[in-house]
């Protein structure tokens, strides 16, 4: 079944790139290829050592109009889970723009609008490790589902949008060891997004988020586990020159659990400041402290240098240095993200 | 009485200045310089970048929708260079701007491009743009294409001035003209002497002009050069007798000051496109300041 999928995806895009050389006119939607890997050190006082080279993803995105007001998105990916490759469609959405009142729809398999960055594919991070708040409260990798999400440009003088979802996300496989496994929300979730900006200056953005969730843990199947989530995020952009940018980005997430034992709250935040220095080179900061979602009450910190080289428009090299103090652990990682084709991520 | 006239006169007032006033939202500080020569005072013209900033490379942000999302019109460079308005437009939400829509200007449409590539194009070639060449506003003869462009638009857009943009559109181009006779007598003086621009966004005011140049600092555009690139062009430079190295005020300047260096070539900066609060700050100022500073240059 793996072989059947990259059968036809390979068919699909090479299709695409064959009509592209020899100037045909086609109908073929646009289609990128992003590849992330690298290799990854990590040591803790127990002695724990590992070496190791990751292939940590592979994307196809493909792009379309249907309508003049109707654009279809597909991200196949390929992952790596815990030592397998795991293939699967990411997003596969339609988006239905252009409505009255500056409306918009998306309808299909989407990243949730929830926090700074849950909806941006990983691979446009700013950093190579997901901040421990995402991995504690939204799952290993980035929450995705099933839904629609209602998207509008309020008529306010400044930028100020907000989106309404409804989701359906998988539920997790309820086992014994329950309080070990990753926690995400999962079942039937709403979700809701206020995002706006000001322009501060001619060279300046600030922008102010806040995201709501409300639904399910990945257990209610099995016991009560209904979940609320309130977050709130602060960037601040600004360009220098033509090429250096300095950026501060904070976000903060409360998550309100309610489980057969009772009610937990746990929170979590993560700081990032970085600057571009040139058109090739950044380096940054990042500063991460987040509770687990479990009825154990964990606490995870960690500090981040990260130093990334611009090769090109589509390949960039990233490392990032992590030290966590309740482990004593050091991680490094060197990753190389790489791309052809026109995959964007338009104003994040 | 007076109370009535006055309140339907607040009322009506905002609804009589935007009856007779387009929107457009423009990339550069040229485009909107251009746009607005030919729309005057029936015309708001606002542009999202100047010649500070490296238009391949632009982020875009959330308050340049605010701008787009009442605007009657978008007027772009197209060829992809900036691309990054796409997004920027889809996120407006404006019907009335979006590709393909009344209200989208692409100034590329009937441009005769240069440098369109063929067949397969890859990384290996560096950052190639697949419609050919983008920076065409550099040619001064563009200017005028651009200008009907504009001016065929802002009619269709708004019919019942149609006499008056047509007026102002001749006008415009008839000063262009003039000035494109005086800067290429000027540029004359320059037919002999070798030149090193840094990437080939210069290709139009090469070709228009008829300036001699053998090499780009950047053998592939958009990847800066290597230290072999270097070596071996700084002998080239210097058999060719490059006087003059020509770069964009947002270029890095490592590579070109050690060329400079090493061959005592001049650097000369200037920029591809005009600047919001000095010169050059229109169009034709941007070919005036340009040249000049060329001029100087060589004294």
């Amino acid at each position: 079944m793996r072989f059947l999928k990259l059968l036809i995806l390979f068919i699909f895009s090479s299709a695409s790139i064959f009509a592209a050389e020899k100037n045909f006119a086609t109908a073929l939607p646009d289609i990128s290829f992003i590849g992330v890997a690298g290799v990854r050190t990590y040591i803790d006082s127990n002695e724990n050592k590992d070496v190791s080279f990751t292939f940590d993803s592979f994307e196809i995105n493909a792009m379309g109009y249907m309508h003049p007001n109707v654009r279809a998105d597909f991200v196949f990916g390929a992952h790596s889970h815990e030592g397998n490759i795991e293939f699967d469609v990411e997003e596969a959405y339609a988006t239905f723009s252009n409505l009255s009142f500056s409306t918009g729809v998306k309808v299909g398999r989407k990243l949730l609008d929830f926090g700074r960055i849950n909806h941006i594919h990983s691979h446009e991070w700013l950093f190579l490790n997901a901040p421990f708040v995402y991995s504690n409260f939204l799952g290993e990798h980035s929450l995705l589902g099933d839904g629609a999400v209602v998207d509008v440009l309020l008529p306010f003088p400044f930028f100020m949008n907000v989106q309404a979802g409804i989701w359906r996300i998988p539920t997790h496989e309820h086992s014994e060891e329950e309080e070990t496994q990753p926690f995400s929300p999962a079942g039937e979730i709403y979700n809701i997004r206020l995002w706006s900006s000001f322009e501060v200056g001619e060279n300046s953005e600030l922008e102010f988020g806040m995201s709501g969730l409300k639904g399910h843990g990945a257990h209610y199947t099995s016991h009560t586990d209904r979940i609320q989530m309130a977050g709130a995020d602060i960037t601040f952009k600004t360009w220098p020159s033509a090429y250096s940018r300095i950026m501060l980005l904070a976000e903060v997430v409360y998550l309100e659990r309610e489980l057969p034992i009772g009610f937990i709250g746990r929170w979590g935040m993560y700081v990032y400041l970085g600057y571009r220095i040139d058109k090739q080179w950044e380096t940054a900061i990042k500063y991460d402290w987040s509770e687990t979602a479990n009825p154990e009450d964990e606490k995870k910190s960690g500090i981040s240098l990260i130093g990334s080289y611009y090769i090109s428009e589509s390949l960039k090299l990233r490392s990032e240095y992590l030290y966590c103090p309740e482990m004593q652990s050091h991680t490094g990682l060197i990753k190389v993200i790489f791309g052809i084709g026109p995959h964007t991520h338009p104003l994040q | 009485m007076k109370k009535i006239f006055i309140t339907i006169f607040i009322l009506i007032f905002p609804f009589v200045l935007n009856a007779k006033v387009l929107k457009v939202i423009c990339t550069t500080v040229e485009i909107a310089d251009i746009v607005k020569n030919i729309g005057k005072e029936k015309v708001e013209a606002i542009w999202l970048m100047d010649g500070r900033q490296d238009p391949h490379s632009v982020e875009p942000r959330p308050s340049m929708v605010i701008k787009l999302r009442n605007a009657d019109a978008v007027a772009v460079i197209g060829m992809d260079l900036d691309m990054w308005m796409d997004g920027v437009i889809r996120a407006s939400k404006n019907p009335k701007i979006q590709k393909g829509s009344q209200g989208y200007i692409d100034l590329s449409v009937n441009i005769k491009k240069l440098e369109v590539p063929q067949g397969k194009i890859d990384g290996k070639m560096g950052d190639l743009h697949i419609y050919g060449n983008p920076h065409y506003h550099l040619d001064p003869s563009n200017g005028i294409v651009m200008a009907d462009t504009i001016k065929e638009k802002l009619i269709s857009l708004s019919p019942d001035d149609g006499t008056f943009f047509q007026a102002n559109c001749t006008l415009y181009i008839r000063n262009l003209e003039t000035k494109i006779v005086q800067w290429k007598k000027r540029m004359l003086a320059f037919k002999d002497i070798s030149i090193l621009p840094t990437h080939n966004c210069w290709l139009y005011f090469i070709t228009a002009f008829g300036l001699k140049i053998p090499n780009y600092l950047e053998t592939r555009p958009g990847i800066p050069p290597s230290p072999n690139d270097i070596v071996i062009l700084t002998d080239k430079m210097k058999k060719e007798n490059t006087k003059l190295i020509i770069a964009e005020p947002f270029y890095p300047s490592g590579a070109i000051e050690k060329i400079s260096e090493m061959t005592g070539a001049k650097i000369v900066r200037i920029p591809t496109s005009a600047l919001s609060d000095e010169r050059p700050n229109t169009y034709i100022d941007l070919f005036e300041y340009n040249i000049s500073k060329l001029e100087e240059a060589v004294k």
